[in-house]
């Protein structure tokens, strides 16, 4: 049988249909809107993330060291409160000292790793000047550590191998130069070479950052371009778990002194966007849910107030105040759970509507929002429903608790 | 003719910062099983507050109150709540029908929370009591729909719901013209006489006090006339 508490918080509740229905209604919204506006906001965010994962490695050793080595006149007095004046400091050969030793023990381990040498460079065209950054690649193997093969949207990797002064340029830089496939370029490097480079591919990553400011040129070419012969600055690494990339990365810098950043280091910034995009989303979709526990709230201090002559009967008749406020607590866990449910069907409907627009400003037309879908959105919309609203009724529940039904059944006497 | 509930020395003090108020003053009295009793007196004598005292709304400041000869004092008001749950009915001047349910429904509401019976003997039991305060007719009603007659015949029927000890009414008559009062006030009378239980009964109808067998007239929180009460008890 129906338990009394839950007999007449379902009276209060159908009593008032109007009055229930809205703050059903205003919980639905605001889990609705949680679960649709956060799911965007994850949707994105993860369509982001993929891109920079897919497009970049996963760990990058470049020939950095994270503590600048002491110079020897420091090393000669140390502790001293002494200058050394004209002590030029060491310059040492830059690159990555060894890289085909490292890179062959990566292999070993069953891990991607491919060598580049990284470099300034001038491109020019028609008057149109670009100073972009210019990776000198191995074609055979990039295509183990970054997703290059498969961005190209026109000419080949492998062409590098075959045209020796062959680049390869983003699309966006692509257009800003003016240039197509099969175009020339001059390039001038800070090593003081001009040269011309003929456009052998032409990539689109989904990244600005990328399309408009990296270029790819066979290894061998690029060590000449900026006179560097046999030198590596970088080693790029794939993992076969992107997950680990920050132990293995630490681990890496532990065993070969080099800078070892993962590319959560590399794109700590974009990172730090995200988390403040999350904290404001997060917190204005949350709002929403305390506003709808206010309305709760108001409306069952209505009814504690209009309700005390029952409470107080109740209270003469042998009902404890736990009995009574559970009532009240009831009533409030009720539009909690219909409003989920409700809100779970607005949420999915809103998500849908959302996926149907297509992305500002996305190189790919066809693409549209993409809102994150999983389960645990929902219960987690839900649960912060249920939670608000069981607070929203356990408020005036507790005044209705402490009621003295004398003061009651004595007024009306 | 057994005694089941006794005061000792009761008296209940208002306190608000300065101001006292004595509502209840020092008051000794027996009722016996069976006993239909009156509580009379003028106004503010305090008689309410006396029978909220005995119906273990209110607590004493001083004094004990004896239910079945166990002291209530020390009560806490879970235990409180259970006695008057199992033990007492009330019946108040306004009826306190809850307006959502049925009449049936709130007959049935006491047996609900005492949780003893199934829902068919609930129901059929509410029937029975509806059946003999003369409305089973009007079960299925809501209390707005009914007349205020009615509407506290509904609330004799409940407060007799867990078949209660004692009834405890509060001017039940109140709001009702003489025609109903005098029912009402049969039904009370015929609850002691027929099924032994104790019923007091405040009221400031002099008229419908002397239909009782007992009355107690109180004045300024004391008990002032203890007529008649030899003669039950003898």
């Amino acid at each position: 049988m129906i338990p009394l508490s839950l007999l007449i918080s379902w009276s209060h509740l159908i009593v008032r249909k109007r009055q229930t229905l809205a703050s059903v209604l205003g919980v639905a919204m605001g889990v609705g809107f949680f679960i649709s506006v956060s799911g965007m906001m994850k949707g994105f965010h993860d369509f982001f993330r993929t891109q920079i994962i897919e497009s970049n490695a996963h760990i990058v050793i470049s020939d950095e060291v994270r503590h600048p080595p002491r110079q020897p006149a420091e090393l000669t007095y140390q502790n001293a409160a002494i200058q050394v004046k004209r002590a030029f400091p060491q310059e040492p050969v830059r690159g990555i000292l060894g890289a085909s030793t490292i890179i062959d023990s990566l292999h070993q381990q069953g891990i991607a790793a491919a060598p580049v040498l990284r470099g300034q460079v001038l491109l020019r065209r028609s008057g149109r000047d670009a100073a972009v950054s210019m990776l000198g690649i191995d074609p055979d193997i990039e295509g183990t550590v970054t997703t290059l093969p498969e961005d190209l949207i026109a000419g080949s990797l492998n062409a590098l191998n075959s045209v020796p002064d062959g680049i390869i340029i983003g699309n966006l830089l692509a257009e800003k130069l003016g240039a197509s496939l099969g175009d020339s370029l001059i390039a001038a490097t800070p090593a003081g070479i001009i040269t011309n480079l003929k456009i052998v591919g032409v990539f689109r990553t989904g990244l600005n950052q990328l399309d408009e400011g990296q270029t790819y040129v066979h290894l061998v070419k690029q060590q000449s371009l900026q006179n560097r012969p046999r030198v590596i600055n970088e080693i790029r690494i794939r993992l076969p778990d992107v997950a680990q990339s920050i132990p293995v990365a630490s681990s890496l810098e532990t065993r070969w002194g080099y800078k070892a950043a993962p590319w959560e280091e590399t794109n700590s910034r974009v990172l730090a966007v995200f988390q403040i995009q999350n904290l404001i989303i997060y917190s204005t979709v949350s709002a929403i849910l305390i506003v709808a526990g206010f309305g709760i709230f108001n409306i069952i201090s209505t009814v504690v107030l209009e309700k005390s002559r029952d409470i107080a009967i109740l209270r003469s008749i042998g009902l404890n105040s736990s009995n009574i406020s559970n009532i009240f607590v009831i009533e409030g866990t009720v539009v909690g759970f219909l409003g989920s449910l409700m809100g779970w069907i607005i949420g999915y409907g809103l998500s849908w509507g959302i996926e149907q627009i297509p992305a500002p400003g996305a190189s790919d037309p066809t693409q549209t929002l993409i809102v994150d879908g999983s389960l645990d959105r929902y219960l987690l919309a839900g649960a912060l429903a249920v939670i608000t609203s069981i607070l929203a009724g356990w408020l005036p529940a507790r005044k209705a608790a402490r009621l003295n039904p004398l003061l009651i059944v004595r007024g009306a006497t | 003719m057994s005694i089941v509930l006794e005061t000792i020395n009761l008296s209940r003090i208002l306190q608000e910062g300065d101001l006292k108020v004595t509502l209840v003053d020092n008051i000794n009295l027996q009722l016996a099983s069976g006993e239909f009793t009156a509580i009379t007196g003028p106004s503010g004598s305090g008689k309410s507050s006396l029978l909220y005292l005995l119906g273990l709304l209110d607590s004493p400041t001083q004094g004990d109150l004896l239910i079945n000869g166990q002291s209530t004092t020390q009560l806490s008001e879970e235990e409180r709540a259970w006695i008057r749950l199992n033990s007492f009915g009330f019946v108040f001047q306004f009826h306190f029908l809850l307006a959502e349910l049925t009449v049936l429904e709130n007959v049935m509401v006491p047996m609900r929370q005492l949780g003893k019976l199934t829902r068919q003997v609930m129901g059929k039991r509410a029937l029975e009591l509806l059946a003999a305060v003369g409305i089973a007719d009007q079960s299925y009603k809501r209390p707005a729909q009914l007349s205020g007659g009615q509407r506290q015949r509904v609330a004799i029927a409940r407060a007799l719901a867990n078949d209660p000890q004692f009834i405890f009414a509060d001017e039940p008559t109140g709001a009702l013209d003489t025609k109903n009062a005098n029912a009402v006030f049969d039904l009370l009378a015929g609850l002691a006489r027929d099924q032994g239980k104790t019923v007091a009964v405040v009221t400031h109808d002099e008229n419908l006090a002397s239909k009782t067998w007992r009355r107690l007239r109180m004045e300024d929180g004391r008990l002032v006339d203890n007529t008649n009460f030899e003669r039950r008890l003898g």
